[in-house]
């Protein structure tokens, strides 16, 4: 061959490569993306991708994530477990699910972890579409845009409550969480606890935000998302938090939380349900509840882990749930009234587990709408498709009472009690009968309020947060006595994620 | 004075010729490429011998070899014509008139001066030939020279090792002799009637090894490497039985850290080069994420960036070498996946010359190795437990009498006559078969490889199956004498049984739980401990259900190289893979864990294919004593992976597929479906240049760019370079020939090479919508962009030393000082970022080290004993954290300073002999002294109360470090008369272990002590019962939250250990009894693994096999389903 013709083969090789190279360097640029995800930047322009997001907000109240459980589950765990509406039964196992029960308040073992991260996620992903909307541009943005800011609202109030004293202790001034409120954040930005003052300031910002944006209103299945209502109805159960103690009720905020509850109870779209409907309400699909004002909603995929702690799946005996069951005090005043729709809720039933000689048990059966999987498998997890109440309609009745028990309207707060009460067929309260049962229309609202929103995150707060203490007239598994909980305990309140202080030094540990 | 001197020249000269002949012969058949063209026209007048011969080298294509002076020192003036003249005549019309002769072995000439007549004296009629063949023990040698000693008589070996001497009767000693191998000498009797041919076997002689070695993109002589590797042929991998590469190069490599932490056939082993240098990624999806911590492995030239494990891209019977390269100087070429050190694999390929197969099958058993541990037995465990709820009834008696409380605890007094061994009833001994064939040959023109495997391999777990079948074919064509090509085609197919053993801990049932009932029915349900925890069958599932993975792989390699000038050759490798992996876990409505569903399967099938093409520019010139070399090419890369998978329930009993099943099976995040898919790509431009002076002195140098989709558009490519040199003193003048050095070398290298993250995009924010809500698709933000990532990048120096002493001793040293930078990780971020966690640079480590790798020859004789030992040291540090610490999932906090493997835990203290707390060791800060101040406390909770910041992170101290200062093996190999035993042992110390089943087995928590069997307590451990007690573990009692039972430096044990790993008794047949057979080899052998482990006494596991910083895969054994002790049978045939 001859030496120029080899020349030429070396150049085309040459070439060749060239050609080659810039194809792929285009090919690599160009034509390559990834196929499962989107990135903010293509997602966050268009209403369909914003409703995305948006949808992936509400999923991130029932989802299991990269490691965390359920915020539903947890927010639940550190809520209602800290009140005197449930008896431990057996030991949880893990044990960390009764840290919050016993008030142990572990910073190590308790489910605040999880809580805390999943809140911020809630946070952070409600920032990204506030920061990507600009306001009024259009009734659908708009909704999403309102919809973003009352998570981001509901999300600060549970945490507001976690981890911060009540308001009414040391007016408000002491330290709650970090209020992140912008999209644009990166891997130095480590902010300090911000008051618990400001926390709700910024609360009641957002969701009267979120009332004024939300004015598409959601079709299909309202209850399970945002709406103006809701933005309004937590906003009365906000006011009422913020309404002081009866010895020294800050009036002002009273009239706000009234003001609010009438707002929602003007609407239509909710009613007290009678009778059957009520009795069954827990157990039929959340979007069609006319109760719920905003319930999380629950499926296969985000099942509701609450009947875990609540009914037992006795095929072996498994101690993995069921740990708990209606407190002898609760079943009590609800035993007072034999005619009481709640009653319901409860079933008896054996639990060979308990270490007694009396194995019966007053379970709660609330939540248990369509168990995800089948009875009698050793997947143990009792998941079901009930929602979880956020904001019911009777609440607002409850709110609008006890807001005005305490600025000293009697009559008023009577009547909306009683027509919580009388729905439930009990008896209704009269200042005769409350007098013979020595009870202020307070306490009976507040008793009233024990009943109607039991094992849905009320009960410690209504005691705390009104200055009064938790107690618990009655032994379990855990302890040999009973248990009284002051409100100024360092320990009504859970302990930041150790986690959480080692990644940002700013932040100050509560009191252990 | 002068004669011998002569002599011993001319042996030298002799045997430098025959080096560069086997140098030469090694290399064209590692290259393949050199075709021969046999038409030769010259016309020449006048000319020198020299010029014509170097025209006929020219035209011909083959080797020469001789002395230049032999040629310039020849007068004699040539005139031929020659026309389409093959070599052979042109050689004989060009020397046939000059005192010199030549000869052709395959391809190359050797010129030399004609013998003297009078050394002729014996008249032709009068010889008798003395054929006979040379073998290395499995297959020919050629090019070997026999040479009669005193004499100038010699032959060469033939492609297939025969050779034929021309011999008059009489005594003859004939030497054996070849560069690379030990000589031979033997005393042969000649006589009129003998016909017997002489069989005779070499053995590589290790000193000399001259091996051509695989080293990046080109193939190297051993004296030209600059860098640090090490290299094993096939044979040096025997041993161990596993159908996993890694497994076979444990205790033998040294720089390589392997940990094989469990019995189970499909579990892999993880490695690392020379000290972790980098993060594992954790908590990422498996189909984008590879356990990145391994080295890149390379096949035959391509880069398989994918492929974690070399096993699961080619079959170790195939494997002709292996190199792992571990400094800069072999690695940067590699570029951006480099850093972990690279594997470079050859597989077998044909050599011309009459057909050779090879047949190895070996059969055994394979048990469990429970080590030290040993489970109570009924009487123990009643008896034990008696004492912790005594213990506990002091603490809290629930209102019960003592006789009450243990009524209801203990279980009924009747269960004392039942025992069952839950091992027995578990474990087996499980089989292993093993058999490949080897089929190769060919022609000058064609040759070709046959490989085909089949491995099968029972975990000792009942119903723990592996099994392989592989297939390679490999086939060389030369089209021309430019141009040639390549074409493989191989497939494996492997299949894999998880164990459907099912239920909590079956390894430690309470003993007195029994299988059957009274009637021999197997029960579903063994009772119930009394705590009211229902225990099933664990075997009952057995016989129903099946949890398999299959892997199809095809794997397809095309290469053409074209010899464009003598100098300067094109190549071009392409390959295609593809990879089908369907796993498939059936649950029968029969089973117990399948009855709720009324049967269920889920499937998962993941399509993998990638597709590589990687071409070169080649280039190497020799001008006088200087040889330049010089290497470009550019690479494109691209992988598509996708999977589909899906759930379905209630299905007829045995039917296996998704359309019988009734319902769909919700079992992926809530939804029967799942799937997802990526793409990535990459292209590299790279160049290499070489330069060496008379074989002493070399140098090198290398750069890589790489591009990819890995990170952002703006922050795509990544440039690594290495520079190295090499100082070959033994070939200086003044140590020639030295009979004490016999080789001595000084490396040098420094370089870059990188790491990607795994994941790609990392510069923007992401949402995956892997989520719903309401019955909708929704988004939620899982990747938070980082504008600033960059690569992982490895900066390494090496200085390196080989000696060689009385052709008996080699030593090779390495030191190395690896810093790594800008470590890839995926970081929990503080919470209110709103993301999980990020990729970031988080930090950098160091890694020092130095390897030593000594080989002996103890004995020679008949009787003979080598020895081949390594040792590594390797000293790891974190030097920067950019957050200060960094919580790294199981190992929790590391801390700057520390080792990456560094265990920080609480301190636990012991146990208070006066009431049997635990004590742990609370740090509180005086700020007076500024100093830390001991105090002991008797919960954990009560280390951290009140702490936060600096304060709190004191409290985890260093326990020890979980990977190993130092570690090696030795392997000892003694031979007589056909017999071959080895010992294998390797080695790893100064490490601590968790261990992960203490809180179980050897429990705290009496609610433990009553769910599951306890193991003794041995080695010094002594629970404390009563005030006074000198105990090492605490009181025992029931729901105890003190946290002796959670993680703490308790629970960490030293790990050091020594492993008998093999043991290997072959014999060889003589060569009289199996040539009668056709067979060149008969071997048969018997092999041990896993014989013993010599631990301390504080190690209570099963196994202390270690674990490595965040792999997920494996964290150590301690008591669990250890790596099993295997016993084997074995024959190689080759015929």
């Amino acid at each position: 061959m001859k030496q120029t013709m080899k020349k030429h083969i070396l150049s085309a090789y040459i070439c060749f490569a060239a050609i080659v190279l810039f194809g792929c360097k285009k090919s690599i640029d160009e034509n390559i993306r990834p196929f499962n995800d989107k990135s903010d930047k293509e997602l966050l322009v268009t209403l369909d991708g914003l409703a995305l997001a948006t949808n992936g907000n509400y999923a991130l109240l029932v989802t299991n994530s990269a490691g965390d459980t359920q915020y539903a589950m947890n927010w639940y765990n550190l809520a209602e477990l800290k009140g005197n509406n449930l008896l431990s039964v057996v030991q949880a196992y893990p044990q960390t699910r009764n840290d919050a029960y016993i008030f142990n308040n572990s910073p190590s073992q308790s489910p605040t972890a999880s809580f805390w991260r999943m809140s911020y996620r809630i946070v952070f992903g409600a920032n990204k579409i506030i920061d990507a909307v600009t306001d009024g541009q259009g009734p659908g943005y708009d909704q999403l845009k309102g919809e973003n800011y009352f998570l981001r609202a509901l999300a600060y109030f549970n945490m507001v409550r976690v981890y911060g004293r009540p308001y009414y202790d040391g007016n408000a001034s002491a330290l709650a969480v970090p209020l992140s409120l912008n999209s644009l954040v990166d891997k130095d930005y480590k902010p300090k606890r911000n008051t618990v003052k400001e926390v709700y300031a910024q609360i009641i910002a957002d969701l009267e935000k979120a009332a004024t944006l939300m004015n598409q209103p959601r079709t299909g299945n309202p209850n399970n998302y945002a709406s103006k209502e809701a933005a309004w109805a937590l906003l009365s159960r906000v006011y009422l938090y913020m309404g002081g103690t009866p010895a020294a009720p800050v009036n002002e905020y009273n009239a706000k939380a009234v003001e609010y509850a009438d707002k929602v109870i003007a609407s239509p779209k909710y009613t007290l349900l009678q009778g059957a409907d009520y009795s069954k309400s827990f157990a039929v699909d959340s979007k069609t509840n006319k109760e719920y004002i905003f319930a999380f909603r629950h499926d296969d995929a985000n099942g509701n882990y609450i009947n875990e702690f609540l009914t037992p799946r006795d095929v072996f005996g498994n101690p993995n749930q069921g740990e708990y069951a209606a407190s002898p005090d609760y079943m009590a005043i609800l035993n007072q009234n034999p005619t009481d729709l709640r009653k319901n809720f409860i079933t008896v039933e054996n639990d060979k587990r308990i270490t007694l000689a009396d194995k019966s048990r007053n379970s709660v059966n609330k939540f248990n709408y369509q168990q995800i999987a089948p009875v009698g498998g050793f997947d143990f997890s009792a998941r079901t498709r009930s929602g979880t109440p956020y904001l019911r309609i009777s609440e607002m009745y409850l709110n609008k009472a006890e807001a005005l028990a305490k600025s000293g309207n009697n009559t008023d707060a009577l009547i909306a009690l009683n027509l919580v009460r009388t729905r439930a067929t009990a008896t209704a309260w009269t200042t005769v009968n409350l007098a013979a049962a020595n009870m202020t229309v307070f306490q009976a609202v507040l008793n009233e309020r024990r009943l109607e929103l039991a094992w849905e995150g009320h009960d410690s707060y209504d005691n705390f947060r009104n200055g009064l203490p938790m107690i618990r007239n009655y032994t379990d598994y855990s302890t040999n006595v009973p248990l009284t909980i002051q409100p100024n305990d360092k320990r009504i309140i859970s302990p930041l994620p150790p986690v959480e202080i080692q990644l940002n030094p700013n932040l100050d540990q509560n009191p252990l | 004075m002068t004669k011998p001197n002569k002599n011993m020249n001319k042996i030298l000269d002799t045997l430098r010729v025959m080096k560069l002949i086997i140098c030469l012969l090694i290399i064209s058949f590692q290259a393949s490429a050199v075709a021969f063209s046999q038409s030769i026209s010259l016309s020449e007048k006048n000319a020198s011998i020299e010029s014509v011969i170097k025209k006929i080298e020219k035209q011909s294509g083959y080797s020469f070899f001789y002395k230049v002076d032999l040629l310039r020192s020849n007068p004699a003036k040539i005139n031929l014509s020659l026309k389409n003249a093959t070599v052979d005549q042109a050689l004989q019309q060009t020397l046939g008139s000059q005192p010199l002769t030549y000869v052709i072995v395959n391809r190359t000439v050797i010129i030399k001066p004609r013998p003297a007549v009078g050394e002729r004296n014996d008249s032709p009629e009068a010889k008798k030939p003395v054929r006979g063949r040379v073998t290395d023990g499995k297959g020919p040698l050629p090019g070997i020279s026999v040479k009669i000693d005193g004499t100038n008589i010699v032959a060469i070996t033939d492609a297939n090792g025969y050779f034929t001497l021309n011999l008059t009767p009489g005594t003859y000693r004939i030497i054996f002799s070849s560069v690379g191998y030990e000589s031979k000498r033997i005393e042969k009797v000649v006589t009129e009637a003998d016909d017997s041919e002489i069989n005779i076997v070499l053995n590589v002689a290790m000193m000399q090894l001259q091996e051509a070695v695989v080293v990046g993109y080109s193939t190297k002589k051993a004296s030209e490497i600059t860098g640090s590797l090490q290299t094993f042929t096939a044979k040096q991998l025997e041993g161990v039985t596993s159908n996993n590469l890694v497994s076979l190069l444990k205790g033998k490599v040294a720089g390589m850290y392997i940990t094989e932490p469990s019995g189970d056939p499909n579990n892999r082993a993880s490695f690392v080069v020379r000290g972790q240098g980098t993060l594992p990624i954790t908590g990422s999806t498996t189909l984008r994420v590879s356990n990145n911590l391994n080295p890149l492995i390379v096949v035959d030239g391509i880069i398989y960036s994918d492929v974690a494990y070399p096993s699961d891209i080619v079959s170790s019977t195939d494997i002709e070498s292996i190199s792992l390269l571990k400094d800069a100087a072999s690695t940067a070429i590699y570029g951006s996946r480099a850093s972990q050190g690279v594997l470079v694999i050859t597989t077998k390929k044909g050599v011309a010359g009459s057909m050779k197969l090879d047949i190895n099958s070996s059969f055994g058993v394979s048990k469990r190795y429970m080590g030290k541990i040993e489970f109570m037995n009924t009487q123990e465990l009643y008896d034990y437990q008696r004492k912790m709820l005594l213990n506990s009834f002091k603490l809290a008696n629930e209102g019960l009498t003592e006789d009450a409380y243990l009524t209801k605890y203990l279980p009924a007094a009747s269960v004392l006559g039942t025992y069952t061994d839950w091992n027995d009833k578990l474990y087996r001994d499980a089989l292993i078969k093993t058999v490949d064939v080897g089929l190769s040959g060919g022609t000058e023109k064609t040759r070709y490889y046959f490989g085909a495997n089949r491995y099968d391999e029972q975990g000792p777990l009942k119903g723990n199956d592996l099994s392989r079948n592989s297939f390679k074919l490999n086939l060389d064509h030369n089209i021309t004498s430019k141009l040639s090509l390549n074409a493989t085609i191989s497939t494996i197919f492997d299949t894999g049984n998880k164990s459907p053993i099912s239920g909590s801990n079956p390894l430690n049932l309470l003993p007195w739980f029994t299988l059957d009932s009274d009637n021999g029915i197997p029960k579903k349900s063994l009772g119930t401990d009394a705590l009211g925890r229902a225990y099933e069958n664990p075997v009952y599932d057995l016989p129903f259900n099946s949890n398999i993975t299959k892997t199809q792989q095809v794997l397809g390699v095309f290469s053409a190289k074209y010899k464009l000038f003598d100098w300067l050759t094109l190549s071009s490798n392409n390959s295609y893979n593809t990879t089908f992996i369907n796993t498939e876990a059936y649950e029968d409505r029969l089973s117990l864990t399948g009855l709720a569903d009324k049967g269920r399967l889920s499937q998962r099938k993941t399509s993998l294919n990638s597709f590589m093409t990687s071409n070169l520019i080649n280039a190497r010139k020799q001008f006088g004593l200087h040889t330049v070399g010089a290497l470009g090419g550019f690479e494109y890369n691209k992988n598509n992976s996708e999977f589909n998978a899906l759930g379905v329930k209630n299905m007829p009993t045995g039917v296996k597929v998704p359309s019988a099943a009734a319902e769909v099976w919700n079992t992926f995040s809530g939804k029967s479906f799942a799937g997802e898919r990526y793409v990535r790509a990459s292209y590299s431009l790279f160049s290499e240049g070489s330069y060496s002076y008379d074989d002493r002195y070399f140098a090198n140098a290398s750069y890589r760019m790489d591009y990819s989709t890995n990170f952002g558009i703006d922050k795509r490519d990544g440039h690594f370079y290495s520079v190295s040199g090499a100082w070959l003193a033994t070939n200086e003048q003044f140590l020639r020939g030295n009979k004490y050095l016999t080789n001595l070398k000084l490396r040098a290298s420094y370089g870059t090479s990188g790491k990607v993250a795994g994941e790609d995009f990392l510069t923007e924010s992401f949402y995956n919508f892997n989520y719903q809500y309401g019955g909708d698709p929704a988004g939620i933000i899982n990747q938070l962009g980082n504008r600033q990532i960059t690569w992982e990048r490895a900066y390494v120096g090496n200085l390196g030393i080989d000696i060689g002493l009385f052709n008996r001793v080699t030593l090779s040293a390495d030191f190395y000082r690896k810093r790594n930078t800008d470590l890839l990780q995926k970081v929990a971020t503080a919470s209110v970022l709103g993301v999980p966690s990020q990729y970031q640079n988080i930090g950098a480590m160091l890694n020092k080290g130095v390897e030593l790798v000594l080989s002996t020859r103890n004995l020679t004789g008949k009787f003979t004993w080598e020895t081949g030992f390594n040792l590594t040291f390797n000293k790891n540090k974190i030097t920067k954290l950019y957050n200060g610490t960094l919580t790294n999932g199981y190992f929790g906090i590391i801390k700057e300073g520390d080792d990456i493997g560094a265990a920080r835990t609480v301190k636990w203290m012991g146990v208070n002999p006066d009431n049997g707390k635990p004590q742990f060791e609370r740090l509180e800060f005086n700020a007076a002294t500024n100093s830390y101040v001991s105090k002991i406390v008797n919960t954990l909770d009560e280390v951290t109360a009140g702490l936060s910041g600096d304060a709190l992170s004191a409290q985890y101290q260093v326990a020890g470090t979980a990977t190993p200062k130092y570690y090696g093996g030795m392997v000892n190999t003694f031979g007589y008369q056909g017999f071959e035993l080895s010992v294998l042992l390797n080695f790893a110390a100064d490490y601590v272990l968790y261990n992960n089943s203490r809180a179980t087995f050897f429990a705290s928590d009496g609610n433990n002590v009553l769910r599951n069997n306890q193991i003794k307590p041995a080695g010094g451990q002594v629970i404390w019962e009563k005030a006074g007690d000198k105990a090492t573990e605490p009181m025992i009692y029931r729901g105890r939250l003190d946290g002796a039972d959670q993680s703490t430096s308790r629970f960490w044990e030293d790990a050091s250990h020594i492993r008998v790993r093999n043991v290997r008794l072959s014999y060889s047949l003589p060569a009289k009894l199996i040539n009668k057979a056709k067979l060149n080899r008969a071997n048969i052998y018997l092999s041990g693994d896993n014989l013993f482990i010599f631990t301390k006494d504080s190690f209570n596991g099963v196994d202390p096999e270690g674990t490595l910083a965040g792999d997920t895969n494996n964290y150590g054994v301690s008591a669990g389903y250890g790596a099993s002790r295997k016993y084997l049978l074995g024959l190689q045939l080759t015929f």
